[in-house]
């Protein structure tokens, strides 16, 4: 097989990386590659934000070409397709059947087989979980080239494993999910204002059993009193009667909007602390209270209706800095961490805060029950030291990062934060034992001694 | 519609078959039946129409008409063939080993000749079909980086050629597609490409030539102009050229 010396990044345009690309068209071409390659990562849409899929000077698969739809059950809502597939085209394809995602991420271009990897979750946390709640099955193609079946019932350790595994037990070949059966394509929204954390904290509490999917928007720069200043959209998906009725007759084909696309680089000025502040005042103020029916694509990927807006944050790149902390003393953790931000004077678009639920079975799954904080950030100088002090934060009150997030996490800081990785690595040394899956991200955070 | 599309497990072949809809009848054909099994499921998902896998290997020559046959017995008759398998080594493979090289050469063209001829008697009888031949912008001209590939390739075009002159007024209807770079495993990672194209982009510009019944396309379509070029550059120059 050819391969393709490409230099690869992840979401956040840093780092960027070399390395070796196949892309191969057949599961036989996949595995023949796994069988010549010391050193490989498989690479989907590359929408996981630092070096998750990258691999320096070594080999990565590019997965896309392997992206076939196998079966679907009309009845039970259960697909199978290959890990290829993209979260857009399951919901192309799903949509009009009355199917939709049971867990989706803030983006729909993300492949099936990353969100695995991932053990994504979506703004149904609190009450459905990760992804692989609604996994029954996977195909592993292992460091052997041989295909192991994995689900929670056989061999269910390497099930687990592979689940929030980041591409480091194999390459998933296949994937059967079940899907949530709905009435239609929209979402019933309802917003809520919070002057402050504590209001905010309690909306989520308040609100928990009531509405299927909750996030928050959250002012990071507001300060003082006004700290955790946020708008709560809490969304249920719409019955038939919710809609208009000229939309029930079609309840499955929203008209879209069309997708904007950033074609160059912004200067970096253009997103400084002042034009976020602005931004921040103005989306709080425009918000009002109110309940409203909204297309699954202005709910679940605002974002995704930009092409590259990744772009916006100029050349020099940006991180998304997610992290979890429990209940017990999330408040005063994501209090402190705002603080920080606030003082930095470094400004993030986004940022957003979500309550999560029970912590799933994936060894090295990122949510636990407490609340987790998104911030989008530039690239800027010091960064390193300052994502220092806010892990210093998050490992203070017992928290953690997101792996699909996470460019510059210390080796230490990370195993102190997933106590299931032990289990992790003797599950893979035992069907890895020459670490032919590695990525840049797996040797930094020392999941593979280098 | 009911087509046969051979050599289905390509990139290219893949798009070609996307490009059915509910109503249609497809046969997929390939050595690699796993994959040829996938592709079916996933055209007959997503595009509602009705997909057959066969094994078909092009150099078992022995097994042709026994394939046909199965072919008209699932389908009835046959509207549209495409021709999309094909293999190609590079020119340093192809001038060292003897076996690779007969191989491109017999799959290429041989094998496509003889399957073809094998069609053609069910559809001149018949009066009607759309035969469809990949072959590529590399037969144009022979250049020393690619001529044993292209020359497979020019023998393909001038049987085409004939081809389409044999079957004035017959109702059957033969169309002769040159693609540029296409973005598929056949090239991937090779050097010294541009302006390459996605197989969609391909296999949409191949559907439209086959219902307007073109006879020769480029895909996309300034590889004629830049094949034109090509092969308009004097022969003193040319053969300095690195090509």
């Amino acid at each position: 097989m050819n391969s393709l010396e490409l230099a690869q990044h992840g979401w956040g345009r840093v780092p960027v990386e070399v390395s070796h690309c196949y892309r191969p068209e057949k599961i036989q071409q996949a595995k023949s590659i796994c069988l010549e390659s010391k050193n490989i990562i498989p690479f989907g849409l590359g929408r996981s934000y630092g070096d998750a899929a990258l691999n320096l000077d070594c080999d990565t698969m590019l997965t896309r070409r392997l992206k076939r739809f196998l079966s679907f059950d009309p009845t039970s809502g259960v697909l199978t397709c290959e890990a290829g597939v993209s979260l857009e085209e399951i919901i192309n394809f799903a949509l009009p059947k009355g199917y939709f995602l049971p867990v989706t991420p803030g983006t729909k271009f993300v492949t099936l087989g990353g969100a695995v990897a991932a053990d994504v979750h979506g703004k149904n946390h609190h009450q459905d979980g990760c992804i692989s709640n609604f996994i029954s099955e996977l195909e592993l193609m292992t460091a052997d080239g041989e295909i192991m079946i994995c689900s929670p019932e056989e061999n269910s350790e390497v099930f687990w494993a592979t689940i929030s595994g980041m591409g480091l037990t194999g390459i998933i070949l296949r994937i059967s999910i079940k899907l949530l059966p709905i009435e239609t394509a929209y979402l019933r929204v309802t917003h809520k204002k919070a002057s402050d954390l504590d209001t905010i904290l309690a909306l989520f509490e308040s609100h928990a059993d009531t509405h299927r999917y909750s996030v928050a928007w959250i002012d990071c720069l507001a300060s003082g009193k006004n700290i955790g200043r946020s708008v709560l959209m809490l969304g249920d998906h719409a019955e038939l009667n919710d809609l208009k009725s000229q939309l029930q007759k079609s309840p499955f084909k929203p008209r879209l909007k069309r997708k904007k696309n950033i074609p160059f680089n912004f200067p970096s000025f253009a997103l400084s602390k002042l034009s976020v502040k602005a931004f921040n005042k103005l989306f709080y103020w425009k918000h009002s209270e109110s309940t409203h029916v909204i297309d699954y694509d202005q709910y679940f990927y605002p974002l995704d209706s930009i092409n590259n807006w990744n772009r916006m944050y100029g050349k020099r790149g940006f991180i998304q800095y997610q992290c979890v902390v429990p209940w017990k003393t999330g408040a005063q953790a994501i209090q402190k961490l705002l603080e920080k931000l606030a003082s930095s004077g470094r400004a993030s678009f986004l940022a957003v805060l979500k309550a999560f639920g029970d912590q799933g079975s994936g060894l090295l799954s990122f949510p636990m029950p407490g609340l987790t904080l998104a911030l989008d950030i530039p690239n800027d100088k010091g960064l390193q030291e300052f994502l220092i002090e806010l892990d210093e934060i998050v490992l203070e009150n017992d928290g953690r990062l997101y792996l699909a997030k996470d460019s510059f996490m210390r080796k230490d800081d990370f195993s102190q934060m997933y106590p299931k990785l032990p289990e992790f690595i003797d599950i893979k040394n035992r069907i890895d034992p020459l670490n032919k899956f590695q990525s840049s991200q797996a040797r930094r955070l020392g999941i593979i001694k280098s | 519609m009911n087509v046969l599309i051979i050599g289905a497990s390509s990139a290219m072949a893949r798009s070609i078959a996307h490009q059915a809809d509910k109503g249609d009848k497809l046969i997929l054909l390939g050595r690699d039946i796993d994959d040829i099994n996938d592709i079916a499921s996933d055209v007959s998902l997503q595009r509602g129409a009705e997909v057959h896998p066969l094994k078909l290997d092009m150099s078992d020559r022995d097994s042709y008409q026994k394939v046909l046959t199965s072919c008209l017995e699932t389908l009835g008759s046959i509207d549209s063939v495409f021709f999309c398998h094909g293999v190609m080594h590079s020119q340093e493979d192809a001038a060292d080993d003897e076996a690779a090289a007969a191989l491109m050469l017999d799959i290429n063209y041989t094998a496509t000749v003889l399957f073809s001829n094998l069609i053609l008697k069910s559809m001149l009888a018949r009066g009607e079909g759309n035969l469809c031949y990949l072959s590529s912008v590399a037969g144009d001209r022979g250049r020393q980086s690619n001529f044993i590939y292209g020359s497979s390739k020019a023998a393909l075009n001038t049987y085409v050629e004939g081809l389409q002159h044999r079957l004035r007024n017959t109702g059957v209807h033969a169309l002769l597609v040159k693609p540029g770079f296409v973005d598929t495993g056949m090239t991937w990672g090779l050097p010294g490409l541009f302006l390459v194209a996605s197989p969609d982009k391909v296999a949409s510009d191949i559907w439209k030539a086959v219902r307007r019944k073109k006879y020769i396309i480029y895909t996309p379509w300034f590889w004629r102009i830049i094949m034109l070029i090509i092969k308009m550059v004097p022969r003193f120059i040319f053969h300095r050229s690195k090509l």
